[in-house]
């Protein structure tokens, strides 16, 4: 028995050696290896695009491997170990701050810089910019939130109010899905009444002062509207996520929901002729009515300062945001263009999503320098609201508690 | 309390009795505890001395060969023909100072300062692009410097070794016996040295992946690594103790204070969480495998399949499933809603109280399986004439099992609940997976009303970068589960008695 | 009168043994839910998870059709199949070497050996993972599998405990016996001990083989971005992100009944050794 045991411990031991050698070297080569990350659902057109940079560049010989990190976890999973990160990779434009204190993302000069500024909106390039220093290729402009509905119960003219949709929803027994308890949805609530943030970095863009006005009349304002649609029977509850709302679309029970651009085909498909977008309504707080705000951001590719490759990096970074490849993502994905000329294209134009997000960001704020504090305690305010843990005598209290926990950030 | 009272007890009451008496004990098992410690302490004072007074006469009364040893170890050794060990000796010294030279020097030279510039921007024209360089790491700094001290100290001790026992030899040949042959010296470690040569593959695997990244942790408490400090961008550097002041509620900003407070409730509900969690399972655990082992009872073997089934499922799947189901517009709350059951979803994972309660009626469902096993096999080692004699005497099945089943197992499993209950104040993967710590409250900082320490570290340090406040945090909890489990340990009579239950 | 008795006391132990019958039912099936949800969804037509019915209205394979023709799951089971089958080797090895030694061999330092061991395992692990990665790259096993069975191996020595009690059990006059008769220690572990440890073998197999299907910290650590390298764990935590939940909800469904089928095939077979080692190991410290 035991020499039995031991006997096949050892075989599988050797077996396992040879197999794990087996995959782990590959043979040598001399081509340029490159990594891209981008998001799961883009995966495929990562490739197809990486073929069409070899096919491009054909002098040289590329090896280029593909690997998935939303634009959304960049920081993350970068900060780990920058030198083991991919040589280029999507982020939205919140992270930079983060990107460039662990040393994830190089600046970007010269013919790069002169290009990605001539050819994308001033908004986007400036989406990647600190300091004056530019550290993105942008790509995408449609980072933003508006509003999906369900034709069959709401009309154009119930859509423009946050009222009407309200009265609406409850009469014909529908919900409305909007993340109040996901701090990027809650904060255009805040913006819509006047309360802003800023920072201010040292020399190490470490932060040396945060200022937030949450707590001021406009955060007492923002939490009543809030309240309206959260306490209503309309209110899909605490959750609402991507899922939800495809699905909610899907059997019926949504008819209402806020989200960005990378739901629009989804939730099309769902609704079929009923689909319908606008931007997100006015509300109406002590008899003062209002356009309500959103947060809008970009997305741009980082270059890895610690690249073998850099120069090729940067090369592969201006390829994948150039104007084609603007317009070959909007076309697979409806992923709106930072690119001036793929965003004039017709298709563009007659995107409805689209559309609603351009419309909506005229009233949006730019999520750039977010205090390194922020998405928790704006998050926790949400989930109060809806659990109606605060009520009219104590929003000042808890508002109070969140800027301050906003403000000072414990490093630095 | 007199003996007989004790006796004359209900089992339950003796439980509550010896409960009580063990945390009435505890301050003074602390102490005792602590108490000890010098006299531990000058124990290991002690040989450290006769460590120098060893290698002393080693210096006076050995020959030449012994004291080539003190600059090339192993020299002396194979001089006496003990070749084995003087070869191994000298190739250790060998490939130590090649480590030094190498690699170890350039980081301990810069322990002191953690780095002096970590990272420049160059434009360069040729290529059109800003070119980066990295030269010092903060993070590499710190560790392969921690890693180069372990190698100084176990080259001490080799040294110390190679000293000693060169000497030994020569004594022992002076006095005219002959000297173990490197047959006989091979051989011992199958036998008197044999637990050298089953221990240290392992420990050396303890010490490169255990030992020495909790020292490194331990040396990062003292920097300010966060944010705003990250290698290989930035530098970190020593900072002292504030971080210890900072999570203590000693700091001079609010948010000291902030902290503070969220370290003692995230504290407290893991304390509370762990306790609920080890007995609720165990108990209902025990009750399943009483049910199972039940005599007449059908398909024994079925039963005991599927809860087991459930240990095999990997733990990140159940849970997430769980999670999604149970979530405010999870399936069930929609099927319950659609059934027309509720008008509101029930916040299963999303109110503070519900959420607790939640988590450790799904963690039922995860840990019954294995209480029941370790139930089951125990139930059936009790005799069964003592479960006759207690019916003879007109016991209903409640008293037998307070009498008898209770208590034989609370007696029998005590190092299983010690266990458990540690591995519960760290039980990362039910709480991160089940709810991520959610809701979060505006009261505490970076955390949650579900979180337990070890989530909130989780989120301080992947999250949020701040390792320096993590370190902290992290060796207080060390400290008070180390502290803990030790007293327990060493009270637990199964361990106290090991030699004579064999 | 006397008859009467005995026979409602039997009709009254029938009720009871029905009664736990049904009770015991109701457990099974509580627990069999979730397993029974994640095969139905597997078969789920309509993506996206967060429905308001159980049943599909459309029945399909082609979440399995597709998870093994679109992604990269055969790739990174076979990867977990590798790390699993390396680390149940090396495992069950050091844990068997470390449980011996502790539980039989008496050396100067094995109390606090012991006592050490026990409290190194309470150090919240990830804390350190950072360190542990560095220690990787230095000798180039980062985005590696070797660098995973190591770290998985690595630790294993903590978890003696349960072997040791085991061991503890195995009565001592067995050794001396054999010694007596000229065997050394050696023998006496490969000869006496280790034919009398199946349930404790097994068992540890079972363990170390289980680990890395869940293992998800540490595997996503140091397979950093690389989706070549993964494992199921990270590879199926990336459907559940936001953004691809919806579309891969029924994938990983199918996935983990994938995962899920041998291992619990293989628990079910080995079930009763591996109650024997739990309580034969647990009991005893």
């Amino acid at each position: 028995m035991k020499k039995r045991i031991i006997s096949l411990l050892a075989c599988g031991a050797l077996a396992i050696t040879a197999l794990a050698s087996a995959a782990g070297c590959s043979g040598q080569d001399d081509s340029i290896k490159l990594t891209v990350w981008g998001a799961e659902a883009q995966q495929a057109t990562l490739l197809e695009m990486a073929e069409k940079f070899k096919a491009a560049n054909p002098d040289k010989k590329y090896n280029i491997s593909v690997g998935v990190c939303g634009e959304g976890d960049a920081y993350m999973n970068v900060s780990k170990d920058p030198s083991a990160a991919a040589d280029v990779y999507g982020y939205s434009n919140d992270q930079l701050i983060n990107l460039i204190r662990c040393g994830g993302v190089a600046q970007i000069g010269g013919s790069y810089l002169e290009q990605i500024k001539s050819d994308n909106t001033e908004e986007s390039v400036e989406s990647g910019t600190l300091d004056g220093k530019v550290y993105g290729y942008p790509y995408a402009a449609d980072n933003g939130y508006f509003m999906y509905y369900d034709k069959s119960v709401l009309t154009e003219e119930d859509v423009s109010t946050l009222e009407g949709i309200i009265s609406v929803c409850e009469s014909k027994n529908k919900k409305i899905g909007w993340a109040i308890d996901d701090s990027w949805y809650t904060a255009g609530w805040f913006f819509t009444f006047g309360c802003t943030y800023s920072v201010e970095y040292n020399d190490d863009y470490s932060e040396k002062k945060v200022d937030c006005t949450f707590n001021g009349e406009g955060g007492i304002k923002a939490s009543k509207a809030m309240a309206m649609l959260t306490s209503s029977g309309a209110f899909a509850g605490k959750g609402t996520n991507n899922d939800t709302i495809i699905s909610g679309f899907g059997t019926g029970a949504l008819a209402v929901a806020v989200t960005g651009t990378w739901n629009a085909d989804a939730i099309k498909e769902k609704l079929g002729q009923n689909y319908g977008v606008c931007k997100l309504p006015t509300v109406t707080v002590d008899g003062e009515t209002k356009q309500l705000s959103s947060f809008k951001g970009y997305k741009l590719f980082g270059v890895n300062p610690h690249s073998a490759n850099l120069a090729e990096a940067h090369k592969l970074a201006a390829f994948l945001s150039g104007e084609e490849m603007q317009k070959e993502r909007f076309l697979k994905h409806g992923v709106g263009p930072s690119n001036k000329v793929a965003a004039a294209m017709d298709e563009v134009k007659a995107n409805p999503a689209i559309a609603a997000v351009t419309e909506q960001n005229r009233y949006a704020v730019e999520q750039s320098s977010v205090p390194s504090n922020f998405w928790n305690p704006v998050k926790a305010y949400g989930g109060y609201i809806i659990d109606k843990l605060i009520d009219q005598t104590t929003y000042q209290e808890y508002l109070n508690k969140m800027t301050e926990q906003i403000k000072s950030s414990i490093s630095a | 309390m007199v003996d007989l009272e004790y006796l004359k007890m209900s089992a339950p009451q003796k439980f509550v009795y010896r409960t009580k008496a063990f945390f009435k004990r505890l301050p003074r098992s602390i102490a005792s505890f602590f108490a000890a410690l010098p006299k531990k302490l000058y124990g290991c004072l002690m040989a450290f001395l006769s460590v120098f007074t060893n290698i002393g006469s080693a210096a006076k009364n050995g020959t030449w060969r012994t004291r080539i040893s003190f600059v090339a170890m192993g020299t002396g050794l194979i001089a006496l023909k003990q070749y084995l060990r003087g070869i191994l000796y000298l190739l250790f010294e060998v490939l130590f100072a090649l480590y030094m030279v190498f690699f170890g020097w350039k980081y301990l030279a810069k322990l002191g300062s953690l780095g002096e510039v970590a990272c420049v921007e160059e434009w360069d024209d040729a290529l059109g692009i800003f070119t980066y360089k990295f030269y010092d790491n903060s993070l590499l700094i710190l560790l392969y410097s921690l890693m180069t001290i372990f190698i100084i100290v176990a080259f001490i001790y080799m040294w110390y070794r190679n000293v000693t026992g060169c000497y030994e030899c020569e004594k022992v040949r002076e006095a005219g016996l002959k000297l173990t042959g490197t047959k006989e010296e091979l051989r011992s470690y199958t036998d008197r040295n044999y637990h050298k040569t089953l221990l240290s593959v392992p420990m050396l695997g303890i010490v490169v992946f255990t030992v020495l990244p909790i020292f490194f942790m331990i040396f990062i408490a003292f920097t300010n690594y966060d944010k705003a400090h990250m290698p290989p961008k930035e530098l970190f550097s020593w900072v002292g103790a504030e971080n210890f002041v900072n999570v203590l509620g000693g700091g001079i900003s609010a948010n000291s204070k902030v902290f503070a407070y969220t370290f003692r409730e995230v504290l407290l509900w893991t304390v509370v969480w762990a306790f609920f969690a080890t007995f609720t399972n165990y108990i209902l655990g025990m009750v399943v495998a009483i049910l199972i082992n039940k005599k007449g009872v059908r398909c024994k073997k079925l039963y005991r399949t599927v809860l087991v089934m459930t240990i095999a499922v990997p733990q990140f799947v159940s849970l997430m499933l769980m999670s999604q189901l149970l979530a405010d517009q999870g399936l069930l709350n929609n099927l319950m809603i659609s059934w027309g059951w509720i008008d509101k979803p029930i916040p299963f994972l999303t109110d503070g109280t519900a959420a607790k309660i939640t988590i450790i009626i799904v963690n039922l469902w995860i840990g019954i399986p294995f209480s029941m096993l370790i139930c089951t096999g125990i139930l059936m080692n009790i005799p069964e004439d003592l479960y006759e004699s207690a019916r003879i005497d007109g016991a209903g099945p409640v008293t037998a099992y307070m009498k008898i089943t209770l208590p034989y197992m609370l007696h029998v499993t005590t190092p299983y609940l010690i266990t458990q209950f540690i591995g519960n104040l760290n039980n990362f993967n039910v709480i991160f997976l089940l709810t991520g710590g959610e809701p979060l409250s505006l009261e505490m900082q970076y955390a949650g009303k579900t979180d337990l320490l070890i989530t909130w570290l989780y989120k301080l340090t992947v999250n949020e970068s701040q390792y320096g406040l993590a370190s902290v945090i992290g060796i207080f909890t060390f400290i008070v589960v180390a502290v803990f489990s030790l007293i327990f340990y060493n009270r637990s009579k199964s361990v106290k008695n090991e030699e004579e239950l064999m | 009168m006397e008859g009467k008795k005995l026979r409602s006391k039997k009709g009254s132990e029938r009720l009871k043994l029905a009664i736990i019958h049904i009770v015991l039912t109701l457990i099974c099936l509580i627990w069999l839910v979730p397993f029974f949800i994640l095969i139905i969804q597997s078969f789920r037509g309509e993506t996206g998870m967060s429905t308001n019915y159980f049943f599909p209205k459309q029945w399909t394979i082609d979440n399995y059709v597709k998870l093994f023709t679109k992604t990269k799951f055969l790739k990174w089971y076979a990867n977990t199949l590798i790390v699993a089958l390396a680390v149940t080797v090396l495992q069950t090895l050091i844990v068997l070497m470390t449980g011996y030694a502790l539980s039989r061999l008496r050396f100067k330092m094995r109390k606090p050996l012991m006592n050490v061991m026990l409290i190194l395992g309470m150090f919240p692990g990830f804390l350190s993972m950072t360190a542990v990665y560095f220690v990787l790259k230095e000798i180039n096993l980062t985005q590696n599998i070797f660098g995973l069975i190591l770290v998985y191996a690595a630790g294993s020595a903590m978890q003696y405990y349960i072997c040791k009690g085991f061991f503890d059990t195995i009565p001592k006059s067995l050794d001396e016996a054999a010694r007596i008769d000229g065997a050394d220690r050696h023998t006496v572990f490969i000869k006496i001990i280790l034919p009398l440890a199946k349930p404790i073998i097994i068992y540890t197999i079972l363990t170390a083989f289980i680990a890395p299907w869940g293992e998800y910290m540490f595997s996503s650590f140091i397979m950093l971005g690389d989706p070549d390298k993964f494992t199921v764990a990270v590879g199926m935590k990336q459907w559940l992100d936001k953004e691809s939940v919806n579309e891969y909800f029924t994938v990983f469904c199918a996935a983990a009944v994938v995962v899920s089928i041998p291992v619990t095939a293989l628990f079910i077979w080995l079930q009763k050794y591996y109650v024997e080692g739990v309580t034969g190991g647990s009991v005893k410290g």
